[in-house]
């Protein structure tokens, strides 16, 4: 289980987050939702270990890694027990698609097999040889989350990874997300997909200025009980 | 007439073509090795960025044909010492391209995109390989080009140390020019000397272009 306690961060004396406590049980999927600039990205890479927080601890499978605010375990440790798949994705720009997903295993990758399945399953199998710069922006997306998917980590943090991908990418995600809950991984989603989030999560957590403003059921998407959220949700809706 | 002037002074002019490479070989080595080192550490450390900016500023102020005589005559007047105008040059050009190579240096590492490192962390990949793998990899890919032409030009910029004595190729050029009075010629010989050597280099410039720094931009969309 991830536990962040009393998680605040602050930036140019700025309050980015204030006192969030999230916590994430294997096989669960929680969604982050809410406004640009709420601190959602921010919580993602402290809950990664990226970045420390101001204060607060963060607490992965019983192990102190963060305490008061400091980082009190090496994090090399925990990579790529807990991974993060960035909204921007970063995919080496010097390395071909295949090269991106295979080098963190080394020369050869063990699962050979789930990597040919997974290529064909994303579309990307006749793009393997190609650079970055030679993909497109859904491609892209598809090979960043086939990379974190082939480290097998036990909790994966997902930043907007649907927002380049066609309805059909989106489903086979959701597909695959399933099969990693099945697979007991844990997942943080921060997505303003709200159908997305409503099929695939345990729970939405709705967070604004670095605010948890409220956090419950898939049932938050279509009956929100805060007034703030409804109010978010109804304009998102309205967009789509 | 071209032809003649190589057949005729040939031993001057491979004289001087060697005198040039030598001038240009020991600037570029240690520029190179000394303006990576520089650029690195002018990117960990304030004072090392705060010397590289000022020694940078002034270069772009003073002519590098300036500093030569500079350090050819009162440099060495006030030290009360007499150095081979040769070393000068080299010490001169030298100077020159490690504060241009640091320049580029820690510019590539000041612009580097952090998170392609982050994503590696994540990916589980240990901080040896990512300098290896990734970090390296990207950095020699985005300043080989500036690298390339800045070593061209220092080639170039050798030809100064004629005016100070040197027999490198222009010197030589010059003093075939005074035999002969063949200006049109030799200078013409001269230039194609100068495209003789420079070509390997802007082949081998072009042929790691394409085999290294493809376009590392990520702009391609749906």
């Amino acid at each position: 289980m991830i536990e962040l306690k009393n998680i605040s961060q602050k930036l140019n004396d700025r309050d980015i987050l204030n006192d969030i406590n999230l916590n994430l049980k294997t096989g669960e999927v929680l969604s982050l939702i809410g406004p640009s600039g709420g601190g959602k990205t921010t919580l993602l890479k402290i809950c990664a270990l990226l970045d420390a927080p101001a204060g607060g601890d963060v607490v992965i499978d019983g192990k102190d890694c963060v305490k008061n605010g400091k980082l009190v375990v090496d994090p090399h440790l925990v990579w790529p027990k807990i991974t993060l798949i960035f909204q921007h994705l970063y995919l080496w720009p010097h390395l071909t698609a295949r090269e991106n997903i295979v080098l963190p295993h080394g020369d050869f990758i063990e699962q050979e097999k789930r990597l040919s399945e997974l290529s064909e399953l994303f579309d990307l199998a006749s793009h393997m040889n190609k650079y970055p710069n030679e993909l497109s922006a859904g491609q892209k997306q598809r090979v960043a989350i086939l990379r974190a998917l082939l480290l097998n980590p036990k909790y994966i943090l997902m930043d907007e990874i649907t927002a380049s991908l066609d309805v059909e990418q989106a489903y086979n995600i959701l597909e695959i997300v399933a099969e990693l809950k099945n697979e007991h991984v844990g997942i943080i989603m921060v997505t303003h997909h709200l159908e997305f989030a409503k099929c695939v999560s345990d729970r939405i957590a709705f967070l604004e200025k670095g605010h948890l403003v409220d956090i419950g059921g898939k049932e938050m998407i279509d009956n929100p009980k805060n007034e703030r959220v409804a109010v978010f949700v109804n304009k998102l809706k309205t967009i789509k | 007439m071209l032809l003649n002037i190589f057949k005729d002074y040939h031993g001057a002019i491979i004289q001087g073509l060697g005198t040039t490479l030598v001038i240009s070989g020991c600037a570029w080595f240690i520029g190179i090795t000394g303006g990576v080192i520089f650029g690195y550490f002018a990117q960990k450390s304030e004072s090392f960025s705060k010397v590289l900016s000022v020694s940078s500023f002034l270069l772009m102020s003073i002519p590098v044909l300036v500093l030569l005589f500079w350090l050819h005559y009162p440099a060495q007047a006030i030290m009360g010492i007499v150095i081979n105008p040769l070393i000068t040059t080299i010490v001169t050009l030298s100077i020159v391209n490690i504060v241009l190579t640091g320049e580029i240096i820690k510019k590539t590492l000041d612009d580097f995109p952090f998170q392609y490192v982050s994503v590696a962390r994540v990916c589980g990949i240990p901080e040896k390989k990512i300098f290896l793998k990734i970090k390296l990899p990207i950095i020699f890919r985005q300043v080989l080009p500036s690298i390339i032409v800045l070593q061209i030009s220092i080639m170039q910029m050798s030809l100064f140390g004629s005016l100070i004595s040197v027999e490198e190729i222009f010197r030589i050029a010059q003093q075939i020019n005074s035999q002969i009075y063949r200006p049109v010629e030799i200078y013409t010989a001269l230039a194609l000397l100068f495209v003789a050597v420079a070509l390997p280099l802007n082949i081998l410039a072009h042929y790691l272009r394409g085999k290294y720094t493809r376009n590392l931009s990520e702009e391609k969309n749906d």
